[in-house]
C-alpha cells in the first residue's frame, strides 16, 4: 500500500521509493527498510522517521510504498 | 606565548538544516547570529574567529544547512560552493566540522559521509546529545570514532557543553582526511552509504524498540489538529497583536513623558526663536514621534523570536500550506512572508530556502505587502483617530488585525495572479518540511536579537530620521513670511509651496497638500510620516505647547480644509491607511529585492506597481465612499 493508504498511528516499514523526488526523500531519512510511523493524515502527512517528524505532501506520499511493520 | 594574529586555519561548519550550526558558531565565536528552531534560518555564509586552547586563531564559516552535497536550492548551492572553494574571495576550508543531530544520526550521517568522500579533513560534532539521550538513544561516540576514522565530539552547543572539547579536537596538526572505506567498486555510492549508516547506527546509536510518544507528539496532536490547530493559530496571532497594542502602552507613556519634559526643559533654556523652534519642533518632535514606537517594535520582534525558537513556526507553515496553495505558493513561502511582518528585508532574504525559482520570485514580489513594523507607527497614529478613542482597546486591536489581514489577502491575490502568469515550473517541487521538536525558547539569543533590532531602529531614528526632521523643519520654516499667523507662515514656506504642487495629485484621495507632503517624505522610510506630520501640523498657542503624540492627534482631528470642512474624516483616514498598506515606501527593501532577484527591473517594477496600486486603492476607497454617501 502507499503511505496515503496507511492508517494514522500505524507503524510502517518503507518498501519501495519511486519517482523523481525519491532522492530527496532518502536524504530526509525516508530510505528503504526504514521504520516510519504515520502521525497525521490529510492534505499533507506527518510521519515520524528516525526520531524526527517530517511533513510531506500527499503527492509525494503516493511514491512511498509501505507495509505494516512486524 | 602570545596568540598569533594571523588566521592559522579556516574551518567550515556544515550540517543538515536545524542541526544547530549557528548555535555552535555563536558558542565558538561568541557572536550573535540569528538562530531559530526551523530550517533555513541561515541562508548566507557567515564568518567569525575564535582561538584554540593553544592560542591559535581560527576562522570559522557558518554555512547554510543542506541535506546533501547534491544542491537543490540556492542556499544549499552556497554551502556546496564553499566546500569546493568556489566562493569569491574564499579558499576551500582546511577542515570541516560536520554538525549532526545526535537524535537523528540515520539521516544526518549521510551528509557527513559525503564530506569525508570529498577528501577534506573532518570532525564530527555530535550535537543535541541531551535530546538524543532523553529520547532513549544509547550513543557510543568512541565506537563512532573508530568506525568513521574521524574525531567525534559529543556536545550540547545550546548550553555551551562540549565546546572546549571541540576546540581541543581542532588543535594542530589538524586531523587527517579519513578514507571512505564504505565505497566499494560496483556498488552505488548512495546504497553503500546507506548500508554503512545502518551498520553504524546499529553499533553506536541504538534506539529503544518502542516508539516513544514524546511531548512534541502530544503537542502536535492539538496544534496540528484540523480544527483546534486553527483555533490555536488564530488565537496566538490575535494575542500577539493585542499584546503589541496594550502592553506597549506603559513604556510608550514613559517615552512621551520624557519627551514632554525634554521639550519643556529646552523651551525654558532658550528664548523664543528659530533655534528653539528647530530643537523643539524639528529635532525633539520629529525624532520623538518615531522613537515612541520602539516598545511595539521590540514586542513584535520578541514574539516572532519566541515563535521561531520554540518550533511553532514550522507548525504554522504546515497549517498554512493549504491556504498558501490557493495563492499558488507552498507552505515554504509562509516563513519568509511571516518574517516580513517584522521587516521585509529578512523576509526577502529567507526566500532562498524556496526550491522553485518562480515561487521564490513571486514570494519576493508580494513580501512587502505583509505589513512590516515600520508601518506600525503610522497605523498607531491613524487608528485611534479613526475610532475617536485613546489607545489600547480591543477595538483598535481588531482594526489593526484587519489592516494586517487586508495586506496579507492582497499579497495572496497578487501572488496567485502572478504565479499563473509565470507558468508552471520546469521541475516539480514537493512540499517537504522537517518539524523540529518543541524546545524552550533560547531567551539569551532572543533578547540579543531584539536588542539588535531595537538598536537598529534607534540608530535609524538618530541618523536618517533626525536628518530628515531637520530638513523638513527648515523646509516648513523658510522662507519666512512677515505674517504672524502660523498657517500663513507655513503656506509661505518651501514645504507649503510643495504641498500646493502636490495637492492635485493627492486631493482625489482625500488628502490636502500637507498630508501629501508627509506621504512624499515617507518614501525614504515609512515611519518618517509621523515626524513630518508632527512638523507640518504644529500649531503653537503662545509658543509653549508641546507636540506630543496625543497633541498631534488632537491637532489632526482639528485640522480643516480652507472652507472649514474637517480634513480628516473617517473616510480620508481610511484612504490614508489603505495607501500605507499598499505603498512600497522603503528604499532598503528595493535594494535587497534587486539583489535577491538579480534584477533591477524586477525591483523597480515592484516599486511602481505597489505605489500605483496604493494610489488607485486609496482613490477607490475615498471616491467610492463619497459616492455611497460617507
Amino acid at each position: 500500500m502507499t503511505l496515503n493508504q496507511a492508517g494514522v498511528g500505524c507503524d510502517l516499514q518503507v518498501e519501495v521509493l519511486s519517482g523523481s523526488a525519491c532522492e530527496r526523500l532518502r536524504e530526509l531519512g525516508f530510505c528503504e527498510q526504514s521504520q516510519v510511523r504515520k502521525l497525521v493524515g490529510g492534505r499533507n502527512l506527518i510521519c515520524s522517521v528516525c526520531g524526527t517528524r517530517l511533513a510531506i505532501s500527499r503527492e509525494l506520499a503516493e511514491h512511498v510504498l509501505v507495509r505494516a511493520a512486524s | 606565548m602570545l596568540s598569533t594574529p594571523e588566521v592559522a586555519a579556516t574551518i567550515a561548519l556544515i550540517g543538515n538544516p536545524n542541526a544547530g550550526k549557528t548555535t555552535l558558531f555563536n558558542a565558538l565565536t561568541g557572536s550573535n547570529q540569528r538562530v531559530g528552531n526551523y530550517s533555513g534560518v541561515t541562508v548566507d555564509v557567515k564568518s567569525g574567529t575564535f582561538f584554540t586552547p593553544h592560542g591559535r586563531k581560527m576562522r570559522v564559516l557558518d554555512l547554510p544547512g543542506c541535506y546533501s552535497l547534491r544542491a537543490g536550492s540556492l542556499d544549499e548551492q552556497v554551502a556546496v560552493d564553499a566546500l569546493a572553494g568556489r566562493l569569491p574571495d574564499e579558499a576551500a576550508p582546511d577542515l570541516v566540522v560536520c554538525v549532526v543531530d545526535a537524535s537523528n544520526l540515520e539521516r544526518h550521517l549521510q551528509l557527513a559521509l559525503q564530506v569525508v568522500e570529498l577528501g577534506l579533513p573532518c570532525v564530527l560534532a555530535l550535537n543535541m546529545i541531551d535530546v538524543a539521550e532523553r529520547s532513549g538513544l544509547r550513543l557510543d561516540p568512541a565506537k563512532l570514532t573508530s568506525e568513521l576514522g574521524i574525531p567525534v565530539v559529543p556536545m550540547q552547543a545550546s548550553a555551551g557543553k562540549g565546546v572546549i572539547e571541540l576546540k581541543q579536537a581542532l588543535r594542530f596538526p589538524l586531523p587527517h582526511a579519513a578514507s571512505a572505506t564504505w565505497l566499494t567498486p560496483g556498488v552505488e555510492p548512495e546504497a553503500a552509504r546507506r548500508a554503512h549508516i545502518s551498520r553504524l547506527c546499529a553499533l553506536a546509536a541504538r534506539r529503544s524498540a518502542v516508539h516513544q510518544w514524546t511531548f512534541s507528539d502530544r503537542a502536535d496532536g492539538l496544534l496540528l489538529h484540523p480544527l483546534w490547530g486553527w483555533v490555536c493559530f488564530l488565537m496566538i496571532l490575535l494575542a500577539v497583536f493585542w499584546s503589541i497594542f496594550s502592553f506597549a502602552r506603559i513604556p510608550m507613556g514613559w517615552i512621551e513623558m520624557a519627551q514632554g519634559a525634554l521639550e519643556g526643559w529646552v523651551s525654558s533654556l532658550l528664548a523664543n526663536g528659530d533655534l528653539r523652534s528647530l530643537l523643539v519642533d524639528g529635532v525633539i518632535g520629529g525624532v520623538g514621534g518615531v522613537v515612541m514606537f520602539l516598545p511595539q517594535i521590540v514586542l513584535l520582534f520578541g514574539f516572532i523570536g519566541v515563535l521561531e525558537s520554540t518550533g511553532y513556526m514550522t507548525r504554522a507553515a504546515f497549517l498554512m500550506d493549504g491556504v498558501m496553495a490557493r495563492a499558488g505558493l507552498s507552505g515554504k513561502a509562509f516563513l519568509p512572508l511571516f518574517s516580513s511582518y517584522a521587516c521585509a528585508i529578512p523576509g526577502v532574504m529567507a526566500t532562498r530556502t524556496i526550491h522553485s525559482a518562480k515561487e521564490r520570485l513571486v514570494t519576493i514580489f508580494v513580501a512587502p505587502w505583509m505589513s512590516c513594523s515600520a508601518r506600525l507607527p503610522v497605523y498607531l497614529l491613524i487608528v485611534p483617530l479613526l475610532l475617536h478613542e485613546n489607545e489600547g482597546s480591543w477595538k483598535q486591536a481588531l482594526v489593526l488585525f484587519c489592516i494586517y489581514a487586508v495586506g496579507t489577502l492582497s499579497a495572496f491575490v497578487a501572488a496567485r495572479v502572478l504565479r499563473g502568469r509565470l507558468g508552471p515550473d520546469t521541475s516539480v517541487s514537493h512540499f517537504m518540511l522537517e518539524m523540529p521538536p518543541y524546545r524552550m525558547p533560547q531567551w539569551s539569543y532572543i533578547l540579543r536579537h531584539v536588542l539588535e533590532r531595537a538598536w537598529a531602529f534607534v540608530r535609524n531614528a538618530g541618523t536618517l530620521i533626525l536628518g530628515l526632521s531637520v530638513l523638513l523643519w527648515a523646509l516648513s520654516t523658510y522662507p519666512k513670511s512677515a505674517s504672524g499667523d502660523e498657517a500663513e507662515k507655513l503656506a509661505h514656506s518651501a514645504m507649503g509651496r510643495m504641498g500646493v504642487l502636490l495637492e492635485p495629485l493627492v486631493k482625489p484621495l482625500g488628502f490636502d497638500g500637507r498630508t501629501g507632503t508627509a506621504v512624499l517624505t515617507s518614501f525614504s522610510a515609512r515611519e518618517v510620516f509621523n515626524a513630518s506630520m508632527a512638523i507640518l501640523f504644529r500649531v503653537r498657542d503662545g509658543g509653549d505647547k508641546k507636540v506630543t503624540r496625543g497633541m498631534l492627534r488632537e491637532q489632526l482631528a482639528a485640522a480643516s480644509w480652507p472652507d472649514g470642512r474637517p480634513l480628516f474624516t473617517p473616510l480620508s483616514l481610511l484612504s490614508l491607511l489603505v495607501f500605507y498598506i499598499y505603498a512600497m515606501q522603503c528604499l532598503p527593501t528595493v535594494a535587497v529585492v534587486a539583489r535577491e532577484s538579480a534584477s533591477w527591473r524586477w525591483a523597480l517594477g515592484q516599486f511602481v506597481f505597489m505605489t500605483g496600486i496604493a494610489w488607485f486603492a486609496s482613490l477607490l476607497v475615498y471616491q467610492g465612499g463619497r459616492l455611497l454617501g460617507f
